[in-house]
């Protein structure tokens, strides 16, 4: 994401004269959007026997190609087969099925309630597709992106043209291979290019822009939009903090986060950025972390068969050079790096303070800092005082779990002397595992669902897992996106659909009851005054 | 005044950071202040909006008052659902987690009003980011003066003025206020061009907008309809506040046929509602200020078209006459921007396919009027145009619900508002997972990978099409165990 934003912004200031005098391009992006807005205008995406047939296509495009997508994401980034499938397929083809499932209901009309003085009219609120959607996705998770957001769209009945990362080519190439060969020709195209097209293809008017990447670049997609009033979806990244409270069951923090941290060696915009450990744990959470890596990826994580590769040289160089700026004295684990091979060791350093340049921006890589806290109030003055990350995450779990746990509580929250009782009973164990009346298995206790709730209510944040990582961005139950600088709009399964779709109120009355609308037309009276209120 | 401003929204700003705005009770207890704020005083918005606007108090008190008063008790009586956390479906892979959405506040938002309806579309919006707990820097339009000066002084009387600060600002610091201000959320409500700029400014600091534009809202009248209720409801809905609203039907779309038959009963409406010198009228409305007149006066002279009713103009009194023109060429004066005033255009059409051409060959509406009893007629003008919001028989009615959202799309707006859509639009819908996953189930996806972790974690995450053959079996029989269950609980009791 970073090293697009860099030549983005140079493409911007060099190279856009070249590009705007190049007949030839602005040709291509002019066509190609003339021709698949006149796809869109035929009307063809309309009825919904249309939508799921595309879909069954994308399905077969993913089930008949899956060695080919594998290979492209090992060229690319080297990503572990494993991964590949769990992050990027399964997803897609969970999402493309929910929309088989569900388009038919999505796209109904839906009837909200009326008011009083509408009793005889029938209100409905139609669900129409916005036009031509312009999806510009990243080459962290190339195929998931692009693929999810394409089942929305289809699903919704937009039109799009594609545009993926040019730092990804093998898969970007293969896409473009792909996708008229499965799907509908007219209506989806794949637009390949750099900085100079993109910036050709930004000047056209599109309904909706779907853009995935960098703040810095969201920006200047936000302002290209605003020239032709173009609603946004940004999805951005930032520093997603980890809080790991001082009773945690720190082998299972380790476990998790490192996951969720090397995880295509750190390139994932939801990856915890820095934990902001307590105290009293924190040097045991670090022998943990330590273990965990070797468990992970053997004592030499190079030769590790499931670890990916940083994506490029520019990117390499932006991590190293937080690395050389980091004292020595704070590296606790790993510090490798090996530039020929693209290759960073999963790296984790410790005393880090606030100031430090770690501190500064989205890492994006496989380095992973630990800044000692006292508690949860000083982690919420650390997280506020940056700007709201894209997903926070929250350990406060003990090691202590299941039903003796809760029967602890009960026997804590009873009041001795009150006579006991079945329905009496039944209240404390509802009690016990709800949450603000979300149920909550018994696996959290009352002081932690407390560290939980001030967390969750003193910060902001796109969103949030506790005693995980990752896992609120992997249910298509929930919808996924930033707020302030990681992004607006959200999608992810029916959000998807929701983000691309218009709904169109209506208000269909008959001509009859003319007398009864007398009260509203002038030469008013006081009497008209009366009726109305 | 205009300089000290970037102090009130720091003071905004600091009391977000306080938290008590989300505090539900402090909501209610603002909302209902406000509510005394609209009701102790509404002879005297009535007064400020009859000297800005000269309307009248009937048009005032339905369009304006009544409007925000209802909006104030559907959220008060609505506030404790809306604020509940929104509990979400599992799949196997967090069966045993929580899933949920939080509804949080984005911070401090900035609104910026329009001067048509100076009170009502200044303050809905004010009370969904009220109620979702955000703290609101206060923007009424300045050219409607009287209405914004009385909100600067009523206001802070009833409502926290450091969460809820109002601001005056003239056109060119109001440029300055978005461009030299970070705001979590910005609500605009106005013309596209400075739609566009406000865009442009929230793009730096990526903060999200809403915007509530105008456009040019088409009205096709079909023979099969009734032509009296449709020239009533059409004249109403025109000349309502002397044409100054956002949703007012523009141009009319019929065959030659029914043309002049309906121009007919368009004037005596005129007449039965205004009288034969709408001048004299105490129900009809001024022109908001002279620039106005005048750029509705040069339209007027531009000479296209053939005027059959009105276009009088005297901008010494801010008065146009409603005004009929007949056959309007496309591209005339009076086909280019927003009308934004009493003048109703009249253009014929071959077919419906030609009314739908036009349509779509013109920037999306914020609204499409149809008056037709032919159902099918109807649903065909639906399905191929686009538009904010459309009402079948009548106009500006899709406007009055709060449960349809209203908003634009295109040229017209981006984002919708009313009811609980404009708490929504005011939250950050934050989602949330607490995690109950026994650890061996987390564990398939953990390095080193192996073929058998992999194919347990398809077993577990990947949904299927159709449950197929022994899977079917099996859910149907665990199906049919439960409901088995249940009969034997209730036959027991």
């Amino acid at each position: 994401m970073f090293s697009a934003l860099g030549i983005f912004l140079f493409g911007l200031v060099k190279l856009q004269s070249v590009a705007w005098n190049n007949n030839v391009e602005m040709n291509t992006a002019q066509q190609l959007l003339f021709n698949t807005r006149a796809a869109f205008k035929s009307g063809i995406t309309l009825p919904v026997e249309w939508r799921i047939e595309q879909l069954n296509r994308l399905l077969d495009l993913l089930n008949e190609n899956e060695n080919a997508l594998l290979d492209a994401l090992h060229k690319d980034l080297r990503k572990p087969k494993l991964e590949s499938i769990e992050t990027e397929l399964i997803v897609v083809k969970n999402e493309a099925i929910n929309a088989i499932k569900n388009v038919q209901t999505w796209s109904k009309p839906t009837y909200p309630s009326k008011a009083f003085v509408q009793m005889i009219d029938s209100v409905y609120i139609l669900k129409e597709p916005y036009g031509v959607v312009l999806v510009m996705s990243a080459w962290n998770y190339p195929i998931q992106i692009i693929f999810s957001q394409l089942v929305g769209i289809i699903a919704s009945g937009n039109c799009a043209i594609i545009k993926p990362s040019e730092l990804s080519p093998v898969t970007s190439e293969l896409m473009s291979k792909l996708i008229p060969q499965y799907l509908d020709k007219e209506c989806f195209r794949v637009y390949l290019g750099g900085i100079p097209e993109t910036t050709v293809l930004l000047k056209e008017r599109f309904d909706m822009i779907m853009y995935t990447g960098s703040s810095m670049v969201g920006k200047i997609v936000m302002k290209a939009a605003a020239e032709h009033l173009t609603p946004v979806i940004l999805e951005l990244g930032g520093k997603s903090p980890v809080y790991v409270h001082k009773d945690s069951d720190l082998k299972l923090v380790a476990k998790r986060v490192v996951w969720g941290k090397f995880l295509n060696l750190g390139q994932t915009c939801t990856a915890p950025d820095y934990i902001l450990c307590h105290n009293n744990v924190v040097d045991s959470l670090i022998d943990e972390l330590r273990k965990t890596v070797e468990e992970y990826f053997g004592s030499d994580p190079k030769e590790s068969p499931d670890l990916a590769r940083i994506v490029n040289a520019r990117n390499f160089k932006r991590i190293e050079s937080i690395m050389s700026a980091t004292p020595k004295e704070k590296l606790a684990v790993g510090g490798e790096t090996d530039e020929s091979a693209l290759y960073i060791a999963p790296t984790v350093y410790k005393d880090i303070q606030l100031g430090d340049p770690i501190m500064e921006g989205e890492i994006f890589g496989p380095i992973l800092p630990v800044l000692a806290v006292n508690g949860a109030d000083e982690a919420v003055e650390i997280i506020n005082s940056q700007e709201k990350p894209l997903a926070l995450y929250i350990f406060a779990k003990s090691d202590k779990v299941g039903l003796n746990f809760l029967w602890d509580e009960i026997l804590k929250m009873y009041e001795p002397g009150s006579p006991w009782s079945i329905p009496n009973l039944f209240e404390i164990v509802i009690k016990c595992i709800t949450f603000n009346n979300i149920l909550v298995f018994p696996y959290l206790t009352s002081q932690h669902l407390l560290v939980v709730q001030q967390l969750l209510s003193c910060t902001s944040s796109g969103g949030v897992t506790v005693n995980d990582v990752l896992m609120h961005a992997a249910s298509h139950n929930l919808p996924f996106g930033g707020v302030g600088n990681s992004g607006m709009g959200r999608y992810h399964g029916k959000y998807t659909f929701d983000a691309l779709t218009h709904e169109k109120p209506v208000v269909y009355r008959g001509q009859n009851f003319e007398s009864l609308l007398s009260a509203r037309y002038p030469p008013y009276s006081e009497k008209n005054l009366s009726m109305v209120s | 005044m205009t300089k000290n401003y970037i102090g009130v929204i720091n003071g905004a700003r600091e009391a977000f950071a306080t938290g008590k705005t989300k505090d539900v009770k402090f909501r209610r207890h603002q909302l209902e202040m406000l509510y005394k704020c609209v009701r102790d005083n509404e002879a005297r918005w009535c007064g400020a909006l009859k000297k800005d606007l000269n309307k009248c108090e009937t048009e005032a008190v339905t369009a304006e008052i009544i409007m925000v008063n209802n909006e104030i008790i559907n959220a008060l009586e609505n506030l404790d659902t809306w604020v509940k956390n929104e509990a979400k479906g599992r799949d196997l892979l967090n069966a045993t987690s929580s899933v949920y959405i939080r509804k949080e506040p984005f911070g401090t938002c900035l609104i910026m009003s329009a001067w048509n309806y100076p009170f009502g579309l200044m303050l809905s919006p004010v009370i969904g980011a009220i109620a979702a707990g955000n703290c609101v820097v206060i923007k009424p339009s300045e050219a409607a003066t009287h209405t914004a000066s009385l909100f600067q002084e009523l206001l802070p009387q009833y409502i926290d003025s450091t969460c809820y600060p109002v601001i005056v600002l003239d056109a060119k610091d109001s440029a300055d206020l978005v461009k030299n201000n970070r705001f979590d959320f910005i609500f605009f409500t106005g013309g596209t061009a400075i739609g566009r700029h406000v865009m442009k400014a929230a793009a730096e600091y990526l903060t999200p907008v809403v915007l509530e534009l105008g456009g040019k809202n088409p009205c096709i009248i079909d023979e099969s309809c009734d032509l009296r209720s449709a020239a009533r409801r059409i004249c109403w809905g025109r000349f309502l506040n002397a044409g100054q609203i956002c949703i007012a039907p523009e141009y009319i779309l019929c065959k030659a046929s029914i043309r002049d038959k309906f121009v007919e009963e368009f004037k005596r409406t005129v007449q039965e509602f205004f009288g034969s010198d709408p001048k004299q009228s105490p129900d009809y409305g001024r022109i908001i200020n002279e620039r106005q007149v005048n750029r509705l006066k040069k339209i007027i002279d531009s000479g296209t078209g053939k005027i059959v009713l009105g276009g009088e103009v005297d901008v010494k009194t801010k008065y146009v006459a409603p005004t009929v023109v007949v056959d309007v060429p496309l591209d005339s004066a009076y086909m280019q921007e927003e009308m934004f005033g009493p003048i109703l255009m009249v253009i014929t059409i071959k077919d419906i396919d030609e009314a739908i051409s036009i349509i779509n060959q013109r920037e999306k509406p914020l609204a499409l009027y149809i008056f037709a009893k032919d159902k099918k007629l109807v649903n065909k003008v639906l399905s191929k145009t686009s538009s904010g919001g459309v009402t079948v028989n009548d106009v500006v009615m899709h406007y009055v619900p709060h449960s349809l959202p209203f908003g634009g799309i295109g040229h017209s707006g981006m984002g919708a508002y009313h009811g609980k859509h404009t708490f929504d639009t005011f939250s950050h819908n934050r989602s949330c997972l607490i995690d109950g996953n026994p650890e061996f189930i987390n564990s398939l996806r953990y390095p080193p990978h192996s073929q058998k972790k992999l194919s347990l974690i398809k077993a577990v995450m990947m949904k299927n099409l159709k449950p197929k053959g022994i899977t079917a079996f099996i859910k149907s029989m665990f199906m049919l165990a439960l409901v088995g269950v249940a009969i034997a609980y209730i036959a027991s009791n």
